[in-house]
C-alpha cells in the first residue's frame, strides 16, 4: 500500500482509501475516485507537474500532495 | 397558447463537459458557446424551445456540477437552483445530461438528483462518441436501473432531441416524481450497476476508440518533456498568428476608415461640420474596429484549442509554474483571454475555484497586454523605428508582451506572498476527450466574444472620442489661427495645461497629457486623442491618420524647444501603457465579479500610480544617462 504519486506508470492500481479533509475526499468521489476503483497513472506534466491518471473512461490531472491521498495497492488478481 | 398560461420550464443540469450548453442549443435554436473544456459555462441561459417541437418550454443551461459539493461560485448556482431555492424561480421538470461514454460516474450524480424531488429525465448525451468507443448498455437497462425515462440525445445532428421535448411536457402535465431510493438501495444499485456494466462493453479494436486515441496522444502532449516544449512552440506560434494575420487586417480597418474621412472631406469641402464627422464621427468608428480583427483572432484560435480539447491539457501543463504564484492551471484559460480583454477575462476567472486564486487573477489580469494597448504600441514604435526594416519593431514589441508576462508574474508573486493562504490549494481538472474542433462552433463563438466586446467597449470608446472631439474644437477661437491655437485654447487645452505638471517629469507635454487622459475611456483612444491634439487630419487618400501622425511626432517639440517625443519619454510611455489600469470597463467589470467596489478601486488605484512612477523612474534614468 502506497500513496498515489509513488505508483508506477502505466500500472494498474486500486484504491483503498483516500485521506485528507472531507470536501476534498467529496470531490475525489463525485469524480469518480473512491474505495475499490481501480486506476492507472498515464503521465505527468512537464516541471514534475500534475499527475495524469485514469479510470472508467475518464482522465484527471491532479497535483502530486493530492495524488499522495490516494491510498492503492496491487489490483486484486481477478479483475 | 393564451398569454396567461405559464411556460412550461424545464432545468439542464449534470456534470461539466456533459453537453447541456449544446443540448441548449438544439433546444432553443440558439448558436451559445459550446466546447471541450470542462467549465466552459459560468453562467445560467434562458431560452425558449423553438416552434418545431410544438408548444413553447423554457429552457435553462446551467453550469456543470460534479456532485452536490459547490467549489466555485458559478457551481453554487446550480446547486441553489436544483435545491427549490424559490429565489431562483419556480421549475417544472429537470433534465440531467449523461455523457453515454462515461456513464458510471455520470449516473451516479444523476441518482443522487433523483433524491431531490423533481420530475426528472435522463438525456443521454454523444451516442456517436459512444459506439465508436464500443460502449454498449441498452437504454431500456438504464431505465430499469434507475426508473425515470431516458431519452437519446446526439448533439451533432439534434436526432433525439424532439422525443426529449415530448417527454418533458409530458412530465410537466404528470408531475411525476420517482420515489426516492432508501440508502439501501442506493447501495445495491449501484452494486448491479458496476456489475453490469463492464460486462456490457463490447470489445473492439483498441486503437480505433477515442480513448485510445486520446491515451496515445497524450503520451506526446503531455510527455514531461516533449509536452513542454510542444507547449511553448503553440503558443508562441499563437501569439504569432495572431499578429501576422490580423495585421493586413487592420490595416484594411484603419485605411478604410481614413478613406472614408478623406471622402467626407471632399463631398463637404472645410468646415466645422465636415471636420466632426470625418474627424469626430469616423474616427472615433474606426478606433473602435481596428482592433476587431485581433480580438477575434486571439477567441478564434482559443475556441480550437479549446474544442479540440487541447487547452485543459494546457492547463495542467501550466499548473507547476502558476503554482509558484499562488495561481494554478485553472487561471490559464482566464490569463490567456487577458491578452485579448480584460473584461472578458475577468469573467472567465469565474471558473477558478479557490477563491484567494481568483482573488490574485482577477488583480493582475489588467497588466496583461490586452489588443486594446496595441495600436499605441504600435504607434510609439513606429516612433522609435520610423524608417527602420519592420522586423525591428516587430522585436520591440515581443520584448514588451514579455514584458508585460515578466511584471505580472512579478505581481503575482508578491501578491501571493502577502495574501494570508487559506488552506491547502488545489488543481484537479478533468481532461476531455480529443475531438475533432466543430468549426461552426468555434467560428460562431469567436464572433459572439468579439461582438460582446464591441458592443460593451464600443459605446465607452466612441462617446469619448466625440466628447473629446468637442473638448478640443470648443470654443471657437475668433478670427484665422492655426489649429495648433485652436486646441491650445479649448477646452481640452485649457484642463491640459492645468495638469501639465503632472506630466513634465515623464518627459510630455500638456499634449501628451491630454491624451493619456483621454485613454482612460480605453487605451486606444490614446492614438485617436494625439491625432486630435496634434491636427492630424484624414487628408488624401493614401495618406493614413498613424502615417500622418508619425511625421507630426517627429517634428514635435517641447515649449523650451526641445524635442517632445525623444527615446526616453517614448520609453515611459511604452511603460505607463504597460502598467497602468486606463480602462472603466475593466474597472467596472472587477467590481461586479469580485462584488467589491472598494477592490476595483484599490486595484485602479495601485496599478495607475505604480504606472507613474515606474515611467518617470524610466524617463528621469535614460535621461541622466543621456538618451
Ligand atoms: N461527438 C459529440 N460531441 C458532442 C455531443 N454533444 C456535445 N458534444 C461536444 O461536447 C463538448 C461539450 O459540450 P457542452 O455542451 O459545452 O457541454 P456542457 O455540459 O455545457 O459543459 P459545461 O458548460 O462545461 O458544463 C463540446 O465540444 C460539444 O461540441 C454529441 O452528441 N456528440
Ligand atoms: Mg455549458
Amino acid at each position: 500500500m502506497m500513496g498515489l504519486h509513488q505508483w508506477p506508470k502505466g500500472k494498474p492500481a486500486q484504491v483503498i482509501k483516500v485521506t485528507g479533509d472531507e470536501s476534498f475526499i467529496r470531490r475525489l468521489g463525485d469524480l469518480g475516485v473512491y474505495e475499490g476503483v481501480i486506476l492507472e497513472v498515464i503521465g505527468r506534466a512537464p516541471l514534475r507537474g500534475p499527475l495524469i491518471i485514469r479510470y472508467s473512461g475518464t482522465t484527471l490531472a491532479l497535483r502530486e500532495g493530492d495524488a499522495a491521498c490516494i491510498q492503492v495497492q496491487n489490483c486484486p488478481p481477478h479483475s | 397558447m393564451h398569454s396567461g398560461a405559464k411556460l412550461s420550464s424545464a432545468l439542464l443540469v449534470g456534470p461539466p463537459n456533459s453537453g447541456k450548453t449544446t443540448l441548449f442549443n438544439w433546444m432553443t435554436n440558439s448558436r451559445y458557446r459550446a466546447v471541450n473544456y470542462p467549465g466552459s459555462s459560468v453562467d445560467c441561459l434562458k431560452g425558449v424551445s423553438h416552434a418545431r417541437y410544438g408548444a413553447p418550454v423554457l429552457v435553462v443551461d446551467t453550469p456543470g456540477v460534479y456532485g452536490f459539493e459547490a467549489d466555485s461560485p458559478e457551481e453554487e448556482i446550480t446547486l441553489k437552483l436544483l435545491r427549490h431555492d424559490e429565489q431562483m424561480g419556480h421549475f417544472d421538470v429537470v433534465v440531467v445530461c449523461v455523457d453515454y461514454t462515461q456513464l458510471e460516474r455520470h449516473l451516479s450524480l444523476a441518482l443522487k438528483i433523483r433524491q431531490l424531488n423533481w420530475p426528472m429525465v435522463i438525456a443521454l448525451t454523444m451516442p456517436d462518441l459512444a459506439s465508436a468507443a464500443g460502449v454498449n448498455v441498452p437504454l431500456k437497462k438504464i431505465e430499469e436501473l434507475v426508473q425515470v425515462p431516458v431519452v437519446l440525445v446526439n448533439g451533432r445532428t439534434g436526432a433525439g432531441v424532439a422525443e426529449l421535448v415530448t417527454t418533458l411536457r409530458s412530465l410537466q402535465r404528470s408531475k411525476d416524481i420517482p420515489v426516492p431510493l432508501t440508502q439501501q438501495q442506493m447501495a445495491s444499485l449501484v452494486k448491479s450497476w458496476s456489475a453490469a456494466e463492464p460486462a456490457s462493453r463490447l470489445r473492439k479494436d483498441k486503437a480505433t476508440t477515442p480513448q485510445e486515441r486520446t491515451l496515445r496522444l497524450d503520451q506526446w502532449l503531455l510527455h514531461p518533456l516533449l509536452g513542454g516544449v510542444f507547449f511553448i512552440f503553440l503558443m508562441v506560434g499563437v501569439f504569432t498568428a495572431v499578429f501576422w494575420l490580423a495585421d493586413p487586417l487592420m490595416g484594411v480597418v484603419d485605411d478604410s476608415f481614413s478613406a472614408l474621412g478623406g471622402w467626407i472631406h471632399t463631398l463637404f469641402g472645410a468646415g466645422l461640420f465636415a471636420d466632426f464627422l470625418a474627424d469626430g464621427m469616423v474616427a472615433s468608428f474606426g478606433s473602435v474596429l481596428v482592433f476587431v480583427p485581433q480580438i477575434y483572432i486571439l477567441f478564434f484560435l482559443m475556441g480550437v484549442l479549446e474544442d479540440s480539447g487541447y487547452l485543459a491539457r494546457a492547463a495542467a501543463i501550466v499548473d507547476r509554474p502558476l503554482d509558484w504564484l499562488g495561481l494554478s492551471g485553472r487561471s490559464f484559460v482566464p490569463l490567456l483571454s487577458g491578452y485579448a480583454c480584460a473584461v472578458p477575462a475577468v469573467m472567465a476567472a469565474r471558473t477558478i475555484r479557490s477563491s484567494r486564486e481568483r482573488w490574485i487573477a482577477t488583480a493582475i489580469i489588467p497588466l496583461l497586454s490586452c489588443s486594446a494597448r496595441l495600436p499605441v504600441y504600435a504607434l510609439l514604435l513606429g516612433f522609435v523605428f520610423f524608417e527602420r526594416p519592420a522586423w525591428m519593431a516587430g522585436l520591440a514589441l515581443a520584448v514588451i508582451y514579455l514584458g508585460s508576462f515578466v511584471v505580472s508574474a512579478v505581481a503575482a508573486g508578491v501578491l501571493n506572498r502577502l495574501v494570508a493562504k487559506s488552506g491547502s490549494s488545489r488543481f484537479i481538472l478533468e481532461l476531455p476527450l480529443y475531438r475533432k474542433p466543430h468549426w461552426s462552433v468555434v467560428i460562431h463563438g469567436a464572433f459572439n466574444r468579439t461582438l460582446s466586446y464591441v458592443r460593451r467597449a464600443g459605446p465607452v470608446i466612441f462617446t469619448l472620442a466625440l466628447i473629446l472631439w468637442f473638448a478640443t474644437n470648443f470654443p471657437r477661437v475668433e478670427g484665422e489661427v492655426s489649429t495648433f491655437e485652436q486646441v491650445k485654447q479649448s477646452y481640452a487645452g485649457q484642463v491640459g495645461q492645468i495638469i501639465e505638471p503632472i506630466f513634465q517629469p515623464m518627459g510630455l507635454d500638456w499634449r501628451v497629457g491630454v491624451g493619456l487622459i483621454s485613454a482612460f475611456a480605453a487605451r486606444e483612444v490614446f492614438v485617436s486623442a494625439l491625432a486630435l491634439v496634434f491636427d492630424v487630419t484624414t487628408g488624401g487618400p493614401d495618406a493614413s491618420i498613424e502615417g500622418a501622425l508619425l511625421e507630426k511626432m517627429q517634428t514635435a517639440t517641447l515649449s523650451s524647444g526641445e524635442p517632445l517625443f525623444t527615446l526616453a519619454s517614448v520609453a515611459g510611455l511604452v511603460v505607463f501603457f504597460m502598467i497602468a489600469l486606463q480602462c472603466t470597463s475593466t474597472t467596472a467589470i472587477v467590481g461586479k465579479e469580485t462584488g467589491s467596489w472598494k477592490f476595483a478601486l484599490m486595484q485602479l488605484v495601485a496599478l495607475n500610480a505604480f504606472a507613474y512612477m515606474l515611467s518617470v523612474s524610466v524617463v528621469q534614468g535614460l535621461s541622466l544617462l543621456g538618451i
